[in-house]
């Protein structure tokens, strides 16, 4: 164990299981990611191997118990490789988690502390620019409804987005079954939509991939249209947001 | 650059047959090609990712996953790919029905402010790079993503050519002789320059790396060329001839005859410590020949050299050259140091192609040769080539039914004159082989008596290590000479050779043999022992029938084997010269090849 490792970026995290959350539904997407850390905080962005989908985790600096930067890196790491190493932590564990160009470790602090450390990765940083959307429909809804929305409807293969009335219709299209989120049963607490409603159909398998990030917030906005991307915010208890875009399906 | 291009070109060429106009749609092609990917464009129309002598994965990717792959991009379900399948044939024609179906479907690229899903020649290569690098756990979901994510962004034009190189019919039927054509037209001034580019192309086997010398450094770049130690050079190959006067008359009159070892063939990259073993169809095999890399390592003074040479099976305990087939416990995978303990090799080096920073494929034969024997410390697993030098059609002769005998397919003669060039990729008349056109299968076993016996090395030191034979002419009554054998022996066979020759040992040549063979100890006539081959052959170094089948030769066994003493037969009772005549015109066949 190298213990002379000059750290250039060093956090605590409150929630240590909800991080390992964060990173599981990054591995469903990608093997290897860039973490960037610059004075803002942390900024997570990967688009998967079939760029249908955008994961974009943004944790500001309010979101740590503390978060010290001495210089702003990039640090590659093996998404898939850390989930296999590290056990899902308890609610109540602690995160500490420390960077530098070669080395990065993770101590998970409870009654034992354990520490995880891994040598970093070089991964291509790919430019992804910021979408320009405007959305048709904007809803925000309670997220374990939606979670358990989306659950009810798994092997639909297609889900289809409906904004209804005052409802948020969810349909599995090859299953033949619905799942609603009524204001008046209080899972759904705005609704912005066209008169004329709006839907498009996205893919539940992509859907899926995200959906334990729902239950580690109170609630979610959901943001679709005719012919654009879903996009799904999970802002989280603990402070920062994940932002998911997922095009329509073909 | 726009991967639409090249699948409309590719599109182009599917639908003509004349190779003037191929080429002219494809010197089109390169003259559009950004010099940046040159290299890949040239890839993607070979149908390949990469040189196949990289070692690198294929694509790897099957039907079933394929299916997956376009279901998942064009949104209907697999059943429905399946049937299209059924109906069109052509996965290819499939995935461009299906985009042609559902235009205006995508990943999020056009959702991106300043991103385009227009797919580049660079996207589409790294993306199926990263596809046939996949591997482990997770490999198969993300060799899908990878294949979808492509045909979501693709025309239906370019996932016709996407599926198809992805199943592996990337080729379109053009060959690398046209590719290099319209190289010399769009970038060489012409066809003039197809000459250079071909050499280059023989030198360094990477049709994509000197497409990129040619566009960004120029036709004088590609004539100046040297060989690259670790990239392989094409090998040079050999006519067919039987007649050993024409051989001669056609290499010059005078030539240098070698063994043509029967063994795989073998082109040697050495830089320092790293050695790289190519096979004759430039496949990386270094990993089945650990033993010729460490001797290479030590036996080969250079730092840098190409060499070549022919990799024979030999056996374990006498070193004796064995068949072709016995090569075959080296193309495991695992367990290859098992592999060397019990099917050793014997490197026979016969080439040098280049030597510390010096191309010799532009110098004579001898010249080569003279390098070659400079550079190599022979040892066991690395030798030179046995060869004479001969204007002599007889002496031609002799030494090849020799080599036969001991092993060899028969021998190459090569010119040795002063333009006996190494003629890479080419097959010409400065080198010819000669080989048998008929052999004589050995079906049954032979009694044969023992009538002298050679000195062991190695582990067979201090006992004998080899035994030599005799069949019975009772006409004369003369033992004479049938073959050397030194394989089939247990441990303790061998152990015991010593107390049971005792008794038989002469100083001198016993009056009753005849042989041309001197072996360490003569033995008295006595012994009889079974013994079987893979075959009879001619050879001029026996004695048994000679002069019966050919001239200035007798009957022999090739890779005989001891397989047990008879001692219930006296030496009259042997195997008589007149039966193995009878064996050797019975079994006598054409080989075909």
């Amino acid at each position: 164990m190298v213990d002379d490792i000059e750290w250039a970026v060093e956090f605590e995290y409150p929630g240590a299981k909800t991080f390992m959350v964060l990173m599981k539904s990054l591995g469903s997407l990608v093997d290897e990611a860039l973490f960037t850390f610059g004075e803002e905080g942390l900024r997570i962005k990967a688009l998967d191997p079939a760029r249908v989908a955008l994961l974009d985790i943004n944790l500001g600096t309010d979101a740590f118990l503390t978060y010290e930067v001495k210089k702003p890196i990039n640090v590659g790491v093996n998404v898939a490789g850390l989930i296999k190493a590290v056990p899902t932590p308890k609610k109540t564990d602690k995160l500490v988690f420390r960077a530098s160009e070669e080395f990065y470790e993770l101590v998970i602090e409870s009654n034992v502390t354990r520490r995880y450390r891994f040598r970093s990765i070089e991964v291509v940083a790919e430019e992804l620019p910021e979408p320009d959307l405007e959305f048709e429909v904007e809803a925000k809804a309670i997220a374990s409804a939606f979670k358990t929305a989306i659950k009810d409807l798994k092997g639909a293969e297609t889900i289809e987005f409906r904004a209804q009335g005052d409802d948020l219709v969810l349909r599995g299209v090859q299953i033949g079954a619905e799942a609603k989120l009524s204001r008046i049963a209080g899972s759904l607490l705005e609704l912005k939509a066209p008169e004329s409603g709006s839907s498009e159909r996205y893919d539940e398998g992509y859907i899926t991939k995200v959906i334990d990030l729902a239950g580690h917030v109170q609630t979610i906005e959901v943001r679709f249209g005719s012919g654009i991307p879903l996009n799904i915010l999970f802002p989280l208890a603990e402070g920062g947001f994940v932002k998911y875009l997922l095009a329509p399906k073909a | 650059m726009l991967f639409r291009v090249v699948a409309e070109t590719l599109s182009k060429i599917e639908a003509i047959t004349s190779r003037t106009a191929i080429t002219e749609l494809l010197a089109n092609l390169f003259r559009k090609t950004d010099p940046e990917v040159i290299d890949k464009v040239v890839y993607l129309i070979q149908g390949k990712l990469w040189p196949d002598w990289r070692g690198l994965p294929e694509l790897g990717v099957g039907e079933k996953l394929l299916i997956k792959a376009i279901a998942k991009a064009t949104g209907v379900r697999e059943t429905e790919v399946e049937s299209l399948y059924k109906k069109l044939g052509d996965l290819g024609k499939v995935a461009e029905a299906l985009k042609s179906r559902r235009a205006g479907g995508g990943g999020l690229a056009r959702f991106l402010s300043g991103a385009t899903n227009a797919l580049t020649v660079n996207r589409v290569y790294e993306t199926l790079k990263r596809v046939a690098l996949a591997v482990g756990e997770g490999s198969r979901d993300l060799k899908i993503s990878l294949i979808s994510g492509l045909l979501v962004d693709a025309e239906p034009i370019e996932a016709r050519y996407i599926v198809r190189f992805v199943e592996g019919r990337g080729r379109i039927g053009v060959g690398d002789a046209t590719i290099m054509d319209a190289l010399a037209i769009a970038y060489g001034g012409g066809t003039a320059a197809r000459p250079v580019i071909e050499r280059a192309y023989n030198i360094r086997a990477d049709l994509g790396e000197v497409a990129r010398i040619l566009v960004k450094e120029g036709l004088r770049a590609l004539e100046k060329l040297t060989p690259e130690v670790g990239v392989p050079i094409r090998p040079m190959l050999a006519e067919r001839l039987n007649d050993p006067r024409e051989i001669l008359a056609k290499v010059g009159g005078k030539g240098m005859v070698e063994y043509k070892y029967d063994g795989e063939r073998a082109q040697i990259h050495k830089k320092g410590d790293e050695v790289i073993i190519y096979s004759r169809r430039l496949e990386n095999i270094t990993h089945q020949y650990p033993d010729v890399v460490e001797a290479v390592r030590n036996r080969i003074k250079s730092k840098e050299a190409i060499i070549e040479g022919e990799i024979v099976a030999v056996d374990p305990e006498t070193r004796e050259m064995k068949p072709f087939q016995e090569l075959m416990h080296r193309k495991r995978k695992h367990d290859i140091h098992e592999a060397i303990k019990e099917y050793p090799v014997t490197v026979f080096l016969f080439d040098a192609l280049y030597n510390e920073g010096e191309d010799l494929t532009t110098k004579p034969l001898p010249e080569r040769r003279k390098t070659l024997e400079m550079i190599v410390e022979p040892d066991e697993t690395i030798q030179l080539s046995q060869y004479i030098v001969t204007d002599d059609p007889e002496e031609l002769e002799k030494f090849f039914l020799e080599a036969i005998e001991n092993g060899a397919e028969g021998v190459m003669v090569k010119a040795i004159h002063k333009d006996s060039i190494y003629r890479a990729g080419a097959r010409g008349w400065l080198w010819i082989k000669y080989k048998r056109d008929y052999k004589s299968e050995m079906i049954d076993t032979v009694d044969l008596v023992v009538i002298g016996a050679f000195a062991g090395r190695g582990r067979r030191a201090g006992t004998y290590g080899a035994l030599l034979m005799a069949a019975y002419d009772p006409d004369a009554d003369l033992f004479r000479s049938v073959c050397k054998v030194g394989s089939g022996f247990t441990d303790k066979d061998l152990a015991e050779l010593p107390e049971i020759l005792k008794p038989y040992i002469r100083q001198s040549k016993p009056r009753n043999v005849d042989s041309l063979m001197k072996p360490d100890v003569w033995v008295e006539p006595a012994l009889v022992a079974e013994i079987i081959g893979a075959e009879l052959t001619l050879s001029p170094m026996h004695t048994c029938c000679r002069d019966e089948v050919r001239k200035g030769a007798g009957i022999s066994i090739r890779f005989p084997r001891f397989i047990r003493w008879r001692d219930d037969k006296g030496p009259t009772d042997a195997t008589t010269t007149k039966e193995l005549l009878e064996m050797y015109k019975s079994q006598l066949k054409k080989i075909s090849e």
